[in-house]
C-alpha cells in the first residue's frame, strides 16, 4: 500500500532521512516509533507530500506521493488540532468534505466521541482534548484505504481513547492501514501489528512487536526500544 | 477554481469573524471621524487619514497575513493532506486573508465617512483612497505571504515582513531622495515617475496627494507629474502597476509554496 | 470743470450736421461737448487738442478699423460712456483705443473697450481719473505669445491719478504702471490676464486697496518701488508654474495689510524686499504662502493667518532678519495651558522640506511622505537647516482675522 524506495532528505546540511525503504502492506496497523530528531515527522510528511524527499520514491497505492490523486486514498490526522479558531466543528466537516468531493455523514462519529453539544460551537472555545476528538472524526469520516495518524491519542481522556482504539480496529478489520505515530507505548503495544523504529534517519527494525520483545529478550516495548538505544550508543 | 473558492470562503469566514478584523475596522473608522471632526478643514483630514491608510493598511495587512500563515500550520498541512494542489491552498488562503483585510479598510472608511456626511465636500479623493487602501491591502498581503512563505521560520518571516513594509514606507523614500538630491542637476522627473510606479505605497500617495493640494505639486516637475498621473494613459499605467504589484508577489508565492518543504 | 457746463453740445449721428466725431472735434471749442449717438463710427488717429467732453448715447462705437482710435493731447478731456474696438496688434507702435500724452485732469468714465492692442495708454497725464470702465481683450491661452496683447490699463510717468471700479480682462498686464506715483488704485478687477493682473515698476507712494486680481497667468508683479500701501486686496487662484499672488522684487516701506490670498501657487513672493508691514492677511490653501528670500530684512510679519497652505513659509537662506510674530499657523500643534489665546511653544513654519525641493524640484514627489515627515521632524526638533531665528515666539491659537472671508 504505501512503499519507499531509498528516500533521502536533508534540510542544508542536516540529514534528516537516510535511506528509508519501507514496505506498509494493506489492512496493516502499522506504528513508527523512535527519539526526538530521528526524522519520525518529516518521514510522514513526506508521505503527505508536504515535504519532497532529496531523493528516493514513495508511492501511495500505486501512486507517487507528490500525485494529488495520492491523497484521495489517505485520511490524516495532525498533532495538534489548531485549525480555526472562529468556526464551527460541522463547518470544519463539511469544508473538508468540500475540498475531498464527498459529503459522508459525521454524525455517527460525532456520538461516538460525544461531541454533540460541541460541533456547534466555534473550534477556538473547545479544550485541547475536545479538539482532538474532532480531529479524530476527521480521520476516520472518509473511507480512504490509507489512514495516517500523527500521535493520535494526546490529550484524549481514557474513555476517547478507548473508543477511537475501537475504531482503529473496526477500520482494520474493513481491510484499511493505518500508519501512526505514537509515544504512548500502551497503545503501540495493544493495537500495532508491526512496528517500525527509526534511529537518525534510518530504519532500525520493521517487523511485529512480539519479535523485537523476542529478540532484545526484554517483556515490554518501553524495555525494548531502551534496549536498542542502548545498543546503538554502544 | 471549486476548490480554491472553498477554501478561500472558509478562510475568510474565519478571519472575518475574528475579533481583530473588528477591531482594525473599528480602528479605521474612529481615526477617520476623528480626523474629519477634530481637523475641521476636509483636505488637511484627508491627508491626515491618507498618511494613516498608506502606513497602516500595509502594516496590519503584512502582520495579519504572516502571523496567519505561521500560527496555522496545523490548519495548512490538514488543507494540504487532502487532495488539492498546493497552488489551490495558497491562493484560497490568500485571498480569504487579503480580502478579509480590503474589507476592514473599507468598511472601516466608510463607517468613519457615514458618521460625518456634512464635512465631506469632494468625493473623489474619498473613492481614491479607499482604492488604494485596497490595493495596498492586497499587495502587502501578498509580499507578507511570499517573504513568510520563503523564510525558514517564523521569527524570520515575521521579522523580514516587517523590513519590507518598513522599506517601502520608509526606507525607500530616502533612498530616492538621495537619487534625486545626487542628480538634481538633471531633468530627473521622469525618473522620479519610474520610481514611484515601482513602490506602491508611494504611487498610492501621489494618486491621492494629486486630487488634493497639487498647488505645491506646481513648478516644472509638478506640471509633469500632473500631466503623467492625472491623464487617462498615466492613470492606466498606474493602475495596470497597481494590479501588477498584486499579482507579481503572488505568482512567485505560488511557485516558491510548491516547491517548498512545509 | 464747472466752465464745461456752459458750452455748447454738438451732436453726432449719421443723419446729423456732423456725421463724424472727427468733423464734431474739428468744430468744437474748449468747454464744448459731443454727444455721439448710436452707432458704429469708424475713427482712425483722430487728436484731440481742445478741453472737451465726448460722451456716447445709446451704444456709441467707436471702431479704430486697425488703427488707434484717439489720441489726447490736451488737458481736460473727458471721455464717456463709449464703447471702442478694433485696434490691431502693432509691433512698431503701441496702438491703443485711446492714447493720452501730457494731458492732466483727464477723466475716462464707463469706457468698453473691445479687441483693443492696448486699452487705455495714458503718458504723463497727472490728476486724472479712470473708473468705471470695462476692458476685455482677446487674449486667450492659445494666443501665448506676450507680445501679441497690450496692456488694458497702462500709465507711464503719471501722477495723482485714480484708478477705480474698472474691470480689465484678457490682455497682457491688466493694469501696468511705470514712474506712476501717489496714485490711488481701488476696487478694481483685474482678471484672466495673459501675465500679470497688476505689474507695477518705480512706482512710489501709491496705494491699492479692495482690488481683486483673480486667475492671471503669473499674478501680480510689483518692483523696484516704495512706500507701497496693499489693503483689502484679494490675490486669487494665480496660478501656474510661475504664478505668484504677489510677487514683490525690491520692494521697501511698504504695507501689506488685510488682504486675501487664496489658492495662489506662491501667495507672497519676497526678492530683496525691506521693511514691509504684512499685517492682517489670510493666506488660504496656497502652495506656499510666504516666499522670502535671504536678501530680504526687516520686515515684519504679523497678525496673519495662514490656513491650509501646502507651505506655510519657505526660504532659501539659513539665516533670517524679518520678524514673525503673534500669527495664526493652522498647521500649528503647540499647546496653550495658561489659555491666554496664544500658544506656549513657538513655531517654525520653515519645513526643511521646502530646502530639498529647493535643490532638487522632483523631490516634490515625495511630498507628505513618511520619510519628509520624519525628516521635517527631525528638524523641527533640532533645526540645521533652517532659519534658528525664523520662528513665530507667540503663535496665535484661534484664527485672527475672521472677517476676510472667502468671498470672491
Amino acid at each position: 500500500m504505501i512503499t519507499l524506495r531509498a528516500v533521502h532528505k536533508h534540510f542544508g546540511r542536516t540529514q534528516v532521512l537516510n535511506g528509508i525503504d519501507l514496505e506498509i502492506g494493506q489492512g496493516k496497523v502499522v506504528s513508527m516509533l523512535g527519539p526526538n530528531g530521528s526524522g519520525k515527522s518529516t518521514l510522514m510528511k513526506c508521505l503527505l507530500d508536504l515535504v519532497h524527499p532529496s531523493s528516493g520514491e514513495i508511492s501511495i497505492g500505486g501512486l507517487p506521493a507528490n500525485n494529488v490523486e495520492a491523497r484521495k486514498q489517505i485520511s490524516y490526522m495532525p498533532q495538534v488540532a489548531r485549525f480555526a479558531e472562529n468556526i464551527s466543528a460541522l463547518r470544519l466537516f463539511d469544508f473538508i468534505s468540500d475540498l475531498r468531493g464527498e459529503h459522508p455523514d459525521p454524525s455517527w462519529l460525532i456520538q461516538h466521541f460525544a461531541l454533540t453539544e460541541h460541533v456547534r460551537k466555534p473550534l477556538g472555545d473547545l479544550s485541547g482534548g475536545t479538539r482532538q476528538k474532532v480531529s479524530a472524526v476527521l480521520a476516520f469520516l472518509f473511507d480512504t484505504p490509507i489512514i495516517v495518524l500523527d500521535e493520535p491519542t494526546v490529550g484524549l481522556d481514557p474513555v476517547s481513547r478507548l473508543k477511537f482504539k475501537d475504531l482503529i480496529m473496526e477500520k482494520k478489520a474493513a481491510g484499511k492501514t493505518i500508519f501512526f505515530t505514537s509515544h504512548i507505548m500502551s497503545d503501540v503495544e495493544e493495537v500495532a501489528e508491526e512496528l517500525i523504529f527509526l534511529l537518525e534517519g534510518r530504519v532500525v527494525y520493521q517487523g511485529a512487536p512480539a519479535t523485537l520483545l523476542h529478540q532484545t529478550g526484554q517483556e515490554n516495548l518501553e524495555h525494548a526500544i531502551a534496549h536498542i538505544l542502548k545498543q546503538e550508543e554502544a | 477554481m471549486r476548490l480554491t473558492w472553498h477554501i478561500f470562503k472558509f478562510v475568510f469566514l474565519d478571519n472575518l469573524r475574528s475579533i481583530w478584523s473588528l477591531i482594525y475596522a473599528l480602528f479605521l473608522a474612529l481615526s477617520t471621524y476623528a480626523l474629519i471632526y477634530f481637523t475641521g478643514s476636509f483636505t488637511r483630514a484627508i491627508v491626515s487619514i491618507m498618511n494613516i491608510i498608506i502606513l497602516v493598511a500595509p502594516l496590519v495587512s503584512s502582520m495579519m497575513m504572516s502571523m496567519y500563515y505561521f500560527n496555522k500550520t496545523d490548519f495548512l498541512h490538514l488543507m494540504l493532506a487532502q487532495p488539492v494542489r498546493r497552488s489551490q491552498v495558497f491562493l484560497g488562503m490568500y485571498l480569504g486573508v487579503s480580502i478579509t483585510l480590503t474589507l476592514s479598510v473599507l468598511v472601516g472608511l466608510l463607517l468613519g465617512l457615514l458618521f460625518s456626511l456634512q464635512q465631506i465636500d469632494a468625493i473623489l479623493p474619498l473613492i481614491t483612497l479607499m482604492v488604494c487602501g485596497g490595493f495596498l491591502s492586497m499587495i502587502f498581503s501578498a509580499l507578507a505571504l511570499l517573504v513568510s512563505v520563503a523564510s525558514k521560520d517564523k521569527l524570520r518571516g515575521i521579522g523580514l515582513t516587517l523590513f519590507v513594509w518598513l522599506f517601502m514606507a520608509v526606507i525607500y523614500d530616502g533612498l530616492i531622495l538621495i537619487y534625486f538630491i545626487v542628480f538634481s542637476e538633471y531633468p530627473i522627473e521622469q525618473h522620479a515617475i519610474v520610481l514611484s510606479l515601482l513602490n506602491p505605497i508611494d504611487l498610492s500617495r501621489i494618486f491621492i496627494m494629486l486630487q488634493l493640494d497639487i498647488s505645491a505639486l506646481l513648478g516644472y516637475s509638478g506640471a509633469v507629474f500632473q500631466k503623467f498621473f492625472g491623464a487617462g494613459q498615466g492613470m492606466l499605467i498606474s493602475a495596470v502597476s497597481l494590479v501588477l504589484w498584486v499579482l507579481f508577489p503572488l505568482l512567485i508565492m505560488l511557485r516558491v509554496a510548491r516547491k517548498r518543504d512545509l | 470743470m464747472a466752465d464745461m457746463a456752459f458750452g455748447r453740445t454738438i451732436d453726432v449721428c449719421a443723419s446729423c450736421d456732423h456725421p463724424s466725431l472727427a468733423s464734431a472735434v474739428e468744430a468744437s471749442i474748449d468747454g464744448d461737448s459731443i454727444l455721439v449717438h448710436s452707432g458704429t463710427y469708424i475713427v482712425q488717429e483722430l487728436i484731440i487738442e481742445k478741453a472737451i467732453t465726448i460722451l456716447g448715447e445709446g451704444t456709441a462705437v467707436l471702431d479704430g478699423d486697425g488703427k488707434t482710435i484717439l489720441y489726447v493731447h490736451h488737458d481736460n478731456v473727458q471721455l464717456l460712456d463709449l464703447t471702442f474696438q478694433h485696434v490691431a496688434t502693432n509691433y512698431v507702435e503701441d496702438r491703443a483705443s485711446v492714447k493720452c500724452n501730457n494731458s492732466d485732469n483727464l477723466l475716462l468714465r464707463r469706457l468698453r473697450v473691445r479687441s483693443s492692442f492696448f486699452g487705455l495708454l495714458l503718458e504723463k497725464c497727472n490728476d486724472g481719473i479712470v473708473e468705471d470702465c470695462d476692458i476685455l481683450g482677446d487674449a486667450t491661452s492659445e494666443s501665448y505669445l506676450e507680445s501679441a496683447n497690450g496692456n488694458a490699463i497702462h500709465l507711464w510717468y503719471c501722477k495723482r491719478m485714480t484708478i477705480r471700479r474698472n474691470t480689465v480682462r484678457k490682455h497682457r498686464d491688466g493694469i501696468y504702471f511705470e514712474f506712476v506715483e501717489n496714485t490711488d488704485i481701488r476696487d478694481n478687477r483685474s482678471v484672466e490676464n495673459m501675465r500679470y493682473g497688476l505689474h507695477f515698476m518705480f512706482s512710489h507712494e501709491n496705494i491699492y486697496t479692495n482690488n481683486t486680481f483673480e486667475k492671471n497667468g503669473a499674478g501680480v508683479a510689483v518692483m523696484y518701488s516704495d512706500h507701497v500701501t496693499m489693503a483689502g486686496n484679494r490675490f486669487l487662484d494665480n496660478w501656474g508654474t510661475s504664478a505668484y499672488g504677489l510677487l514683490l522684487k525690491d520692494i521697501t516701506d511698504s504695507h501689506l495689510e488685510g488682504n486675501t490670498f487664496r489658492n495662489n501657487t506662491i501667495a507672497i513672493s519676497a526678492d530683496n524686499s525691506s521693511r514691509i508691514t504684512m499685517r492682517n492677511n489670510r493666506f488660504e490653501k496656497n502652495g506656499y504662502a510666504l516666499r522670502i528670500m535671504g536678501n530680504c530684512t526687516d520686515n515684519v510679519i504679523v497678525a496673519n493667518d495662514f490656513i491650509a497652505n501646502s507651505f506655510d513659509v519657505t526660504t532659501n537662506s539659513s539665516t533670517n532678519y524679518n520678524a514673525f510674530d503673534g500669527n495664526y499657523w493652522e498647521e500649528y500643534t503647540g499647546y496653550d495651558l495658561d489659555r491666554n489665546g496664544i500658544g506656549d511653544v513657538p513655531f517654525r513654519p520653515v519645513k526643511l522640506f521646502t530646502y530639498i525641493i529647493a535643490q532638487s524640484p522632483a523631490s516634490i514627489i515625495l511630498m507628505r511622505s513618511t520619510f519628509i515627515d520624519l525628516l521635517n521632524l527631525a528638524e523641527k526638533v533640532t533645526p540645521v537647516l533652517t532659519p534658528e531665528t525664523l520662528v513665530d515666539q507667540t503663535p496665535v491659537m484661534h484664527l485672527i482675522n475672521d472677517h476676510l472671508t472667502s468671498r470672491t
